[in-house]
């Protein structure tokens, strides 16, 4: 092998190498407003209950499907004055999620 | 730059810069969806708060409402009875005292739509201001490469919603036909965002985020409940 093709053997490689940190920096830097908006989401899930809205949980599917999850379980909870719900996924970006969040309103014991 | 190894380090500045650009804004919908979240939690949970503090004082007004029809009926007693020789003067006498209670009611009354609906008015107010607050402070870190305008306005602001019947003294109250509408609180956030002029020239972008929010009463049968005021989900 010539310099020059070491020159560019080593260019190749630093290439890579640069490539394959960037995205594993943007599919972790992903993982950050994808938490929040799970989090929005829930709230949001949580908030329909309470309105009484038909089809909450079938939404929220429809929703994490648009943002390609997979093997989603969502379980939701109503007790007297509190509600939960629970979610189990397969992100896009390979990692599992296993998110569950709750809410507390006053709205008829007045 | 006048040699290519200038040119090289130039445009790796640029990549550099264009990546940290991508990467701020991937954090900025991360914090944009987080102040969202803290804006409608605050406002959902202080609108039921002062829902039900309206409520409760609705509640109080009508029940007042047996008293203000005893002590009418005691006062056309205590007049038809003055119209008489015989119970003239204990009828006079009745319709003084009645008459004093009747005025002591309706002050009653009266303070007590004046207290609620100035409590609500200034809790209102404060929670609109907080929620400014809250949005204004998040919207300082990301100034130096976004410009940024973000504000919540009320769209209603609650009163008690409720009307005298007639104009007599100590009148009974009912709630109004619009009830739910005039009593609502609901409250509007909106943030227009674009990259400022220095960042332009890596970057182009500009967006928009809106949330409504708030409570309303409702009552079916008697029974009083709170309807929250919430963008389609």
């Amino acid at each position: 092998m010539n310099q020059k093709g070491q020159v560019l053997m080593e260019a190749a490689m630093i290439l890579a190498i640069t490539i394959a940190g960037l995205f594993l920096l943007l599919k972790k830097g992903m993982q950050i407003p994808l938490d929040f908006y799970l989090d929005d989401l829930i709230e949001k899930v949580l908030i329909c209950e309470y309105q009484k809205q038909l089809d909450c949980k079938a939404r929220l599917q429809q929703k994490l499907r648009k943002f390609h999850f997979q093997n989603i379980v969502i379980q939701s909870n109503s007790l007297q004055n509190e509600k939960s719900v629970s979610i189990i996924a397969q992100s896009p970006f390979g990692f599992k999620i296993n998110k569950e969040s709750f809410l507390k309103l006053n709205l008829t014991n007045l | 730059m006048k040699n290519q190894n200038g040119f090289v380090q130039l445009h790796s500045i640029f990549i550099i810069i264009f990546i940290m650009m991508i990467i701020f804004s991937i954090g900025f919908i991360g914090a944009v969806i987080q102040v969202q979240q803290e804006i409608r939690s605050s406002c959902l949970k202080n609108s039921i708060s002062i829902q039900n503090d309206i409520i409760r004082s609705e509640k109080i007004l009508l029940q007042m409402n047996v008293a203000s029809t005893t002590l009418r009926l005691a006062y056309y007693a205590a007049v038809a009875a003055s119209l008489f020789p015989p119970t003239a003067a204990a009828g006079q006498a009745q319709m003084k005292t009645v008459q004093t209670l009747r005025k002591n009611l309706d002050q009653a009354q009266k303070l007590l739509l004046q207290i609620t609906n100035a409590k609500a008015k200034v809790e209102s107010l404060a929670l609109l201001a907080n929620l400014n607050q809250l949005s204004w402070q998040k919207k300082q870190i990301w100034s130096f490469y976004l410009h940024l305008i973000s504000w919540v306005r009320p769209i209603q602001l609650p009163k008690m919603a409720v009307h005298a019947v007639g104009s007599d003294l100590a009148p009974n109250y009912e709630l109004d036909t619009d009830y739910k509408h005039s009593q609502r609180l609901e409250l509007s956030w909106q943030m227009l965002f674009s990259t400022n002029k220095r960042s332009q020239k890596f970057l182009q972008d500009q967006a928009a985020f809106s949330l409504t929010c708030g409570a309303s009463p409702e009552r079916k049968q008697n029974k009083w409940s709170i309807e929250i005021i919430a963008d389609k989900f």
